[in-house]
This record gives structure tokens, C-alpha cells and sequence, in this order.
């Protein structure tokens, strides 16, 4: 079934339910089956007008410097955080759009909306660890090839590390959160993550580096129904058609011919 | 107190391949059964239609046809000095759970082993010496034949409608076949896929050089089909939503598009779902299980007597089950004496990427067995003396679906991310193909498997503890495929080539493959083997052990084709042999 429900009448929706609260409640819902949300609408509506200011005093509402460092990549969607909080935002903000910028070729991250994406997936299962074995104990010493070895959910990583990294970018760079920085400066940081050269106070920078660039590639290319892949650039740009998948003729008729159709959604084959 | 049911006289420990053969098989003898499957029950229709499976995330990235960690998992090292650590996500390999098992989210890809793979030992020492097996290479022969195995891997063909071409019909060469497959007694069910722009590439290439390409046997059906048992399959859509994915049409075998249908039919078997078998209950002596204790969905504990006990979990799980219920000798690496857990093997992947100017491969085309092979380096078709190794591997190039967030090939000198990133992305999304190797990984006396001391899984039990790397024999004959594998690259007129080895030491990280072997393996010698040549418990005549912790090393071919084989040969045996007169098949 599909909802087809504008933007700003679901807002009203979820006021009348108790405001945010609500939103994060069915958010984390969807997230423990990852089912597509169906509070998304696959190609995001442009939002309605007066849901703007709605929307970032919701999001900036009793965080000190959020006013100064929050800049709204996820505008095209309009939609509300449920994890984030506008620091963090704003780091994840900036990151992705480092990872997967804007250009003739496709829509940045922060355009396609995979800072939603990210943030719908740590407010769920995928954020409280589930199907992770996280039993102890923790020893020092574990091999590379031994895999992740943290007691920390990937929501307990994102949120110690973007901290300690909002820390380490301000003292390093007179006070400038990592949004702050020029594109050459973010970069950097970046690179000394993935490096190992940054050395967080207990975070593991290159841990959470991998990790945030995974889900951003997952939100890039996923389907809509989870928040990113907005107006499925991503699927356009590499010429992928989506969940369409029948191709029983077309895989000798196409042999060497660029397959031209446009791209389906889950949605389209749930009708 | 666990509950105690009224006995049966069968219980069926896992429902996937193996459990829906031996149900079938052991179905019209008028025995109760009962299978005993930890995950839920799920169909054709609607849990695989493609408004629910082409989700590349759900299923690709968030595993959930797959083994829940979180509940069951094993620790990991690669040698015995170092520290033991668990296994926290999936990665390396993908078990599956629920009904059908992995028989829903395999590939399909569908191969018989070598004649020689089943006498490996004594056919390595007849022709190249014994002095050409390292010492600390603990290969053996199978306790079974080729020639054996024939007509039940002819059986597991014909249900599952595998297509393909036949290269060896009853000692006749037919072209266009593997020439190095052993002889069947007729060809597939169904002919061979239609083949990808890469496959028709490689193909060329392949004869060019003096080697000898075929359409990789798949059960994934070419032509819609039905089969002995009366099920009714379709057509591959060629849909790209295959590997870790169920199948929309039944153009798949599963144990859903080939048995259930059947299965459901006997009024004498009972599945039970969401039910987590802890261990197999013995009696006073230790030499009769007396069935099962499991929980139930709510958490509690039942005790499912039963006369014949059948362990038909995924490899690793059928040995933990072995372990934990004290069954058989526990395998001492130190001593090399034991049997549970010796043996373990697994597979070395490598491959060789391609990136073209000027051919457009359209990825996101394919189906998860679609490929076109070669096997002229695989098992001893080749010969070994001069090489050094034993051992070899399928190479193929296959079209199995490019879903993006796990398929982007980028050239080597790509940065990570960025702008240069996106660019190579979208340039070769669809200007790539790789050509890949799955060869053997041998059997070493330091490779196994055993009860860990510290970690626990949900239930409270110990976790299975893997100690595994892999050994100079098997990486020098991966590098050998792996130059076959760029060779065959070059050939295709690929302009840039990267070459992906398997990583060493062997990592649970990255996904290589399921081919997860031994541990419980099938022989003529209880001192050397875990089950005799008909899977049944040298030490525990009511209990048999199914599936390729049977294997007593891996072979370079898929292992499904000789999983289900073996399940009829077993089935065979206790139908017409072990039910007139229960007790050991062998003598001791």
C-alpha cells in the first residue's frame, strides 16, 4: 500500500500524536523490520512552505551553537532528524557531501538525501546494533582479520566520534566545527581519518570513517524508500533501472547497447 | 523441566536443502516426522516477490534471509597462539536461517565434483607420490566413489531442473560440455542460460586460448519445468536479484519451488518453525540419541523424543550440535587424535577486474549461477608435478546481478571518495566484468574447529571456535588461477585489469564465500572420520549428519550439486537398509 500524504499534513499528523516524539517512535518502528518507510515518499515532494521554520526549530531547539553551524543539506526533502542531533547533523552534513559531491554527473549526497537516510538507519535497528553479537569481554590486541571489535552500537559510534571530532576541529582550527572548514580543510581531516593519522580521545576515527562512508553509498544507491537516492539520481547516473528485474529478453537484445529504460522503485512494484 | 512430547520417529534438525530431501525421502515409509527449524517459515508467494526482494539493502546489506549473530555466532582466529575473538557481524560467509535454509538465497550455481575429488589421497600419491602431500596436509578419500554418487546426483538435478550442458555423457564427449566432468548418465533437465554480453567475451577469449569454455551448470531454470515430484518452476527473468536473494518465479530450486509442495502433502510430517535445537539427548551409554531438546518460540525448553535423529543444519552448525552433545571424539590439533572438528576447509576466491572503453555490460542483468567456466585448472585436470600444489578452481565470468552499493568496480588508483570517485564510478559501472577463481582450499591439521572457552551464544551454550588461515599450498594455487584469470582478461580486450586476492591471512571480514566445509567428515575409518560412508555417527548408529561438514576436504567446484547428492545416497541407505534393521550400515 502506498500513503500519499503531503509533507506539511503529516506534520500536523504528528503534532496531533505528541510532536517529535512520535516521529521518532514510528521512525525506529520501520527500522526494526527495515521495511521501507512509508512516511517517505520515494520522490520527495518539494516541501510546503511553512514547513521550514517549523523544521529547523525543531532541529535547532535548545543546542547551543546549532544556529551557527547547522546548514540544512537535507532541504530538498524537508524532512525532520530523528537521531541526529544539529551537530551532528551538520558533521554528517558536510562529510557526505565530501564523499559523493555535486556535479554535471549526479546529485551530491546531501541532495539525493542521505543524510536522511543515515540518520533513519542509526534511530533503528541498524543504529541499536541488532544482529550484532555484542556479548564480551573486550580484549586489546584484536587482528584486522578478526573484523569490528568495539562494544559500541554504530549509533554509540557515530555519536563518540563526531563529538570527539567536533572537538578536534575546533581546537585545531580556532574554534571551527568540521562544517566550518573550507572543502581542502574538511578533506584533510578526512584523509587523516582514513589514514589512522587523527587520533580521537577513545574513538576509533578509522572505524567510524569506513562506517560513515559505507552508509553513505548506501543511501546513495538504495532504494528511495529509506530516505536517500532522492529522485533516484543515483540509479540514473550509472544507468541502474532499480527493482525492475526482468530482463529475459533484454539481456541478449541489449549485449553491448546501454539499456535506456528509466529506473523503478519498490513502490512502483508493490502497486 | 523441559516439556517432553510424545515421541516420534524422526526429528529433522534444520529445514533447508538437506532437512526437505531427507523429509521427501524418508516420507512415504509411514514414519512421524518432525523437522525442527530455528528461523521462520516463508514462501514463493509473497515473501519473495519482487515488491518485497529487489531491495538491495534488506537482503544484500542487512542480511535478512541470513544467520542472526546476535544469537548464534562462532569466535575466530587464524592460528592457535593468538587471541580468540568473536565473529560480531556476517561477513566472510552467510548461513541462512529460516525454512528452505540457504537453499533460498544461493546462486543456484550447480556443479558435480571431480572423480577424483573422492579418492583425493589416494589418487595425489598414485600419481605424484606420496612425498608430494605436506605432512601437515591431513587430505583423505571420501569413503564414497564418483561413480557411486551418479545416480543421486542425476536425481538432485533432474528436481531441481538444473540447466546446462553436458560434456560427458556415459564416457561419450560432447561438445560444447566440460570435457573434464565425470561421465552421466544423460543431460541436464534444461538447456543452458541465454549468455551475457561479458559471458560471450569470455567465451571467445577462452577458446582462443586453448581452453575449453561451458555455460556453468545453473538451477536456474532456462525454461519453465516440472519436476518429479510435481512442482511446477518458471522461467529466470534474468532479474539480477538472485545471490542472497529468494526467487520470484521458482525459476530458482529451493526447497520451496522443488519439495515443499510435496512435503506438505504427508499427513505424518510436521514442520516446526521459530524452534532452536540446543543438543541432541543421549542415553546412559552414549551410543543412542534418545531426540532432541529444543526452544520453542516463547523461550521454552521441549524434549522431542525420537527414534532416528537427522542433523540437517548448516555445516558449522551440524558440528557445534555434534560438540555440544558430547557426540564423537572432540579433534586435538596437539595430538591429532579426535575426529569432531578436524578438517575443517573452505575456499580461496580471487579475481581479476575488468575495465573496457568500448562494451557495455549492462551488470544489473544476470542471475546468480549465470556464467560461463572453464575447468581446465580445476582438481588434477592439469597436471601438478611441475606446479608444486595440489588443488585448483573453477574460473568463470558470470552476470549475477550488478546491484550498486555493493557492485561499483572502480580501476586501481581510484581515490575512495570524491569527485574522481563518482566520475570512475559512473564510467565503469557499466564498462566492467571481472573474471573470477574459486579454488579448493585443502584440509591442514591446524585448521578446525572446537568448543570455545569464554564467549557464549543466546541460548548459554559455548560458541563454535574456529582456528583457520590459509596455507601456502592453496594461496600458490590461487596465484596460479589468478594469472589464468588476467590472462583471460587480457584477451578479452580489457583496457585496465586489477587483480582482487583472497586476503591472507584469511579474514572473516569481506564476503568471499558460503563453501564452509568439513568438521564431521564422511570416511571408511572412525579414527580419521566422523560419520562412515553413509553420513550415519560412528558412535551414535541412530544419528546421521548431512551436509559438507561431511566433506573432508573442498573441492574447486560449488558444493550444493554434492550436498544434495549425498542426502539421496544417505536417504537410499536408510530406507532400504538401515529402517529393516537399525545398527551401524559399516561395521566398526
Amino acid at each position: 500500500m502506498r500513503l500519499h500524504m503531503p509533507v506539511f499534513d503529516r506534520r500536523r499528523f504528528l503534532q496531533v500524536l505528541g510532536g517529535a516524539g512520535a516521529a521518532v517512535a514510528l521512525s525506529s518502528a520501520a527500522g526494526a523490520e527495515s521495511a521501507p518507510d512509508t512516511n517517505a515518499e520515494p520522490v520527495p515532494a518539494p516541501p510546503a512552505p511553512q514547513a521550514g521554520p517549523d523544521q529547523m526549530e525543531q532541529q535547532t531547539a535548545g543546542l547551543p551553537d546549532a544556529a551557527t553551524t547547522y546548514r540544512p543539506t537535507d532541504k530538498p526533502s524537508g524532512r525532520a532528524l530523528v537521531f541526529f542531533t544539529a551537530v551532528e547533523a551538520a558533521f554528517v552534513g558536510a562529510a557526505i557531501e565530501r564523499f559523493i559531491p555535486a556535479d554535471d554527473g549526479g546529485p551530491g549526497a546531501g541532495e539525493a538525501g542521505v543524510l536522511c537516510y543515515i540518520d533513519r538507519q542509526l534511530a533503528g535497528s541498524f543504529g541499536a546494533g541488532h544482529r550484532m553479537y555484542l556479548g564480551g569481554p573486550w580484549p586489546d590486541g584484536a587482528l584486522p582479520s578478526q573484523g569490528y571489535q568495539l562494544p559500541l552500537t554504530p549509533a554509540d559510534l557515530y555519536r563518540l566520534a563526531i563529538a570527539e571530532i567536533h572537538q578536534a576541529s575546533r581546537q585545531a582550527n580556532g574554534g571551527k566545527t568540521f562544517a566550518e572548514l573550507s572543502g581542502e580543510q574538511q578533506e584533510a581531516m578526512l584523509q587523516s581519518l582514513d589514514k589512522g593519522e587523527l587520533h580521537l580521545p577513545s574513538a576509533p576515527g578509522k572505524a567510524f570513517l569506513d562506517l560513515l562512508l559505507a552508509n553513505t553509498v548506501e543511501g546513495y544507491f538504495g532504494d528511495p524508500a529509506y530516505g536517500g537516492n532522492g529522485d533516484l539520481g543515483g540509479w540514473k547516473m550509472i544507468g541502474f533501472p532499480g527493482a525492475r528485474g526482468n530482463y529475459a529478453d533484454a539481456i541478449v537484445l541489449y549485449r553491448n547497447k546501454p539499456y535506456d529504460e528509466l529506473p523503478l522503485r519498490l513502490v512502483d512494484l508493490q502497486n | 523441566m523441559p516439556s517432553r512430547l510424545k515421541p516420534v520417529d524422526v526429528v529433522i534438525v534444520g529445514f533447508g536443502w538437506t532437512g526437505a530431501l531427507m523429509a521427501r525421502e524418508l516420507g512415504d515409509s509411514g514414519l512421524k516426522l518432525v523437522a525442527l527449524e530455528r528461523g521462520g517459515d516463508r514462501d514463493t508467494d509473497p515473501d519473495f516477490q519482487p515488491g518485497v526482494m529487489h531491495d538491495e539493502l534488506r537482503y544484500a546489506v542487512h542480511h535478512r534471509l541470513m544467520q542472526d549473530v546476535s544469537r548464534q555466532t562462532i569466535t575466530f582466529r587464524n592460528r592457535r597462539d593468538q587471541t580468540v575473538l568473536p565473529m560480531r557481524q556476517l561477513g566472510s560467509f552467510l548461513p541462512g536461517s529460516g525454512v528452505g535454509g540457504a537453499g533460498v538465497h544461493w546462486n543456484g550455481r550447480h556443479w558435480r565434483f571431480l572423480p577424483s575429488d573422492f579418492e583425493l589421497r589416494s589418487h595425489i600419491s598414485n600419481r605424484y607420490g606420496a612425498g608430494f602431500i605436506p605432512p601437515d596436509m591431513s587430505i583423505q578419500d571420501w569413503g564414497v566413489t564418483y561413480d557411486e554418487l551418479e545416480p543421486f546426483y542425476d536425481r538432485f538435478e533432474y528436481l531441481c531442473g538444473t540447466s546446462g550442458q553436458a560434456g560427458n555423457i556415459a564416457g561419450r564427449q560432447v561438445p560444447g560440455g566440460n570435457p573434464f566432468e565425470g561421465p552421466r548418465r544423460r543431460g541436464y533437465p534444461t538447456p543452458p542460460l541465454k549468455s551475457s554480453w561479458a559471458m560471450v567475451l569470455f567465451e571467445d577469449a577462452a577458446r582462443r586460448l586453448g581452453f575449453h569454455p561451458f555455460p556453468q551448470p545453473a538451477a536456474n531454470l532456462s525454461r519453465p519445468y516440472t519436476n518429479p515430484e510435481g512442482a511446477a518452476m518458471g522461467a529466470c527473468l534474468y532479474c539480477g536479484f538472485c545471490e542472497g536473494f529468494g526467487c520470484e518465479v521458482r525459476a530458482k530450486a529451493s526447497p520451496q519451488a522443488t519439495l515443499l509442495p510435496a512435503i506438505r502433502r504427508n499427513p505424518n510430517f510436521e514442520l516446526r518453525t521459530n524452534s532452536m535445537v540446543l543438543r541432541v539427548n543421549l542415553d546412559g551409554n552414549k551410543t543412542r540419541a534418545t531426540g532432541v531438546t529444543y526452544l520453542d518460540a516463547r523461550g521454552q525448553e521441549v524434549e522431542q523424543p525420537a527414534d532416528l535423529v537427522v542433523l540437517c543444519a548448516f555445516a558449522l552448525n551440524n558440528v557445534h550440535l555434534l560438540l555440544l552433545s558430547g557426540i564423537g571424539k572432540p579433534y586435538d590439533p596437539d595430538s591429532g587424535q579426535g575426529v569432531v572438528g578436524r578438517n575443517y576447509a573452505y575456499r580461496i576466491v580471487s579475481r581479476a577486474g575488468l575495465f573496457f572503453d568500448n562494451q557495455v555490460f549492462n551488470p544489473f542483468m544476470g542471475a546468480g549461477a549465470l556464467a560461463m567456466c572453464i575447468d581446465d585448472f580445476n582438481g588434477d585436470n592439469f597436471d601438478h608435478a611441475k606446479r608444486g600444489f595440489i588443488g585448483g578452481g573453477t574460473i568463470f565470468c558470470g552476470s549475477t546481478g550488478g546491484r550498486p552499493i555493493q557492485y561499483h568496480p572502480v580501476p586501481d588508483g581510484t581515490p575512495r571518495w570524491g569527485a574522481q570517485w563518482k566520475k570512475a564510478v559512473t564510467r565503469y559501472y557499466n564498462r566492467s566484468c571481472q573474471v573470477t577463481a574459486h579454488g579448493s582450499t585443502m584440509a591442514y591439521r591446524g585448521n578446525c574447529l572446537d568448543l570455545d572457552p569464554t564467549y557464549r551464544d543466546f541460548y548459554g551454550r559455548p560458541l563454535l571456535r574456529m582456528t583457520y588461515d590459509h596455507q601456502d599450498n592453496d594461496i600458490r594455487m590461487s596465484h596460479a588461477l589468478t594469472e589464468v584469470c588476467q590472462q583471460i582478461g587480457k584477451a578479452m580486450g580489457a583496457r585496465q585489469l586489477s587483480v582482487e586476492l583472497a586476503p591472507t591471512p584469511y579474514s572473516i571480514v569481506p564476503y568471499q564465500t558460503t563453501h564452509n566445509v568439513g568438521g564431521a567428515t564422511m570416511g571408511a575409518d572412525p579414527k580419521t572420520s566422523a560419520v562412515n560412508r553413509y553420513l550415519q555417527s560412528w558412535d551414535v548408529a541412530n544419528l546421521f549428519v548431512m551436509g559438507a561438514s561431511a566433506f573432508p576436504q573442498n573441492t574447486g567446484s560449488g558444493p550444493t550439486g554434492t550436498v544434495g547428492a549425498l542426502t539421496y545416497w544417505a536417504a537410499d541407505a536408510l530406507r532400504n537398509r538401515y529402517l529393516k534393521s537399525p545398527g551401524p550400515l559399516v561395521p566398526i
